[in-house]
């Protein structure tokens, strides 16, 4: 080192130093920035899952006197029409979907008048930090729109699953109040609150028997959910032949098979939809 | 004095170390960690559609996203209709999982899988092998079913990137037929019916938001092509 003064040795450590914390910025940014995109890429899959899911959904034929499953993935992965053993139980599950985006398609659900509708929501929006009371007046809303446009619907309300992952927010504590407002609010409506959380619950936590992943459900645990449930489920009339009950009220044969709606995404030469097709089951 | 100097020298080089391990690892980090949470959801759905019932005169639509992303039953209002789709699956895990769906001697088995092969460097040889597996076992399995091959549909460049090619899905698209006619299998090309135009090959963007999955009317045509086979 004697070739370099007093100085000049100086100056390399500020070099250095200033290399350093240039170093330490990079690394953060990289860090923060994959993460960012990461976290950004997945929300936008969703988005458009939803989108498309959403899109799809208005696109079925609208039979009435349905029961359908409404909500989150919980209820997509849910094969309940195979489960029950019932052509008229339909899934209108979107992964990830949260209370607001329920609502924001509630009306898809509604407006065929289905017997009953089965809701479970609320968990996505525990994660996304969504607070209690938003996420208890977007419930009570899409309630309120389906009682409103529906009269004759029965509603019920599932409780939130046990959790068995370390989650900031979505954790025990969170799920269990929301749970007490979830069945506060069946009770406002009259509605039936059924507790799945009890029933997958083990030492506080999601039973390790029927998960993969501390969250989500295995085909045991949709075993054990269906058959929680299944007094609620009512065999459809013609001994689950018919797709859709032929002696609903509304006379609905001549537009069963058609969209409800003429909307746009319909292209007249894409439909090559035959009536009969619903009638030779 | 010099002491600092070294200190700060030898922490400038270990940062530098830390950074180029960042981005050789870190991407690779993320692919892992989403493939597990795939595999993941593949165990789950697989083991749901273990526990349902089997059904008379079952007609299956068997395969990855695709498959999945629709309610075929309601759509076609037909209640003999199943959905065996599960996203991200590879034609090794349809294989792995194909004996649920035999299991109920289906009258009909519709089969679309295998661009998670190629997005996954599946190679072409792999994809057509296991596609000859999975036709060997139904048929092997349960004689009776009609097996109808869906073709690999056209992705979009401009929403989903060019990680898979086009040239890729044509070529695995004329394996595929050239295998469907040598089984005596009904193959359904829903490549060029779905592709923009026969230039560029893309998808078409009226079908898609993301370039690769189907749209409320992606389906909808989709199902206008499919309907004569149901």
């Amino acid at each position: 080192m004697t070739m370099f003064g007093q100085n000049s040795q100086k100056k390399l450590i500020w070099v250095s130093i200033g290399l350093n914390l240039l170093l330490i910025m990079i690394l953060i940014g990289a860090f923060r920035t994959y993460n960012t995109q990461a976290e950004l890429s997945t929300q936008e899959y969703f988005k458009r899952y939803y989108e498309r899911r959403t899109g799809h959904f208005k696109t079925l034929p609208n039979v009435g006197k349905e029961i359908v499953f409404a909500g989150d993935e919980w209820i997509e992965s849910g094969a309940w029409r195979e489960l029950f053993d019932n052509p008229i139980v339909i899934n209108r599950g979107i992964n990830r979907d949260n209370t607001a985006g329920l609502l924001a398609r509630i009306t898809e659900i509604s407006e065929s008048e289905p017997d009953k509708v089965f809701f479970m929501v609320g968990s996505q929006d525990l994660a996304e930090g969504r607070s209690e009371e938003e996420i208890v007046k977007n419930y009570r809303q899409i309630i309120t729109e389906t009682a409103v446009q529906s009269p004759k619907t029965k509603i019920f309300i599932h409780s939130l699953l046990p959790v068995n992952k370390d989650e900031e927010l979505r954790n025990k504590e969170n799920i269990l109040k929301l749970n007490k407002k979830l069945e506060a609010l069946a009770a406002e409506f009259n509605a039936t609150y059924l507790d799945v959380y009890t029933l997958f619950e083990d030492k506080d936590k999601l039973n390790e028997e029927f998960t993969n992943d501390g969250l989500h459900l295995n085909g045991k645990g949709y075993q054990k959910w269906k058959n929680s449930i299944e007094s609620h489920i009512q065999k459809p009339k013609k001994g689950g032949v018919l797709f859709f009950d032929e002696n609903s009220d509304k006379k609905k044969d001549s537009t069963l098979l058609s969209p409800r709606k003429p909307k746009n995404i319909l292209k007249k030469d894409t439909i090559t939809i035959s009536p009969k097709k619903s009638i030779e089951l | 004095m010099k002491k600092l100097l070294i200190v700060s020298v030898i922490l400038n080089f270990i940062l530098a170390g830390l950074i180029f391990a960042f981005f050789s690892f870190y991407p690779e980090n993320i692919k892992s960690q989403r493939d597990k949470l795939v595999a993941a959801y593949h165990d789950r759905q697989a083991s749901i559609f273990e526990v349902l019932p089997n059904q008379k005169e079952e007609i299956i639509f068997l395969g990855a996203s695709l498959v999945e992303g629709a309610n075929w039953a309601e759509m076609f209002q037909n209640p003999n209709i199943t959905n065996r789709g599960i996203a991200g699956d590879k034609t090794a895990d349809v294989l792995a999982r194909l004996e649920e769906a035999t299991a109920s001697k289906p009258k009909k088995i519709f089969l679309q899988c295998g661009f998670n092969d190629l997005s996954n460097d599946v190679s072409q040889e792999i994809l057509l092998a296991n596609y000859v597996k999975i036709l060997s076992k139904i048929s092997k399995d349960s004689p009776q079913t009609l097996v109808y091959m869906i073709s690999l549909l056209p992705v979009r460049y401009e929403l989903l990137g060019e990680e898979v090619k086009n040239e890729q899905i044509m070529i695995a698209n004329g394996k595929l037929k050239e295998l469907a006619e040598k089984k005596g299998v009904i193959f359904i090309d829903m490549f060029s019916p779905l592709e923009e135009n026969e230039e560029n090959h893309q998808l078409n963007p009226n079908y898609t938001n993301d370039g690769l999955h189907l749209t409320a009317d992606g389906y909808t045509r989709f199902k206008a092509l499919l309907q004569r086979y149901l």
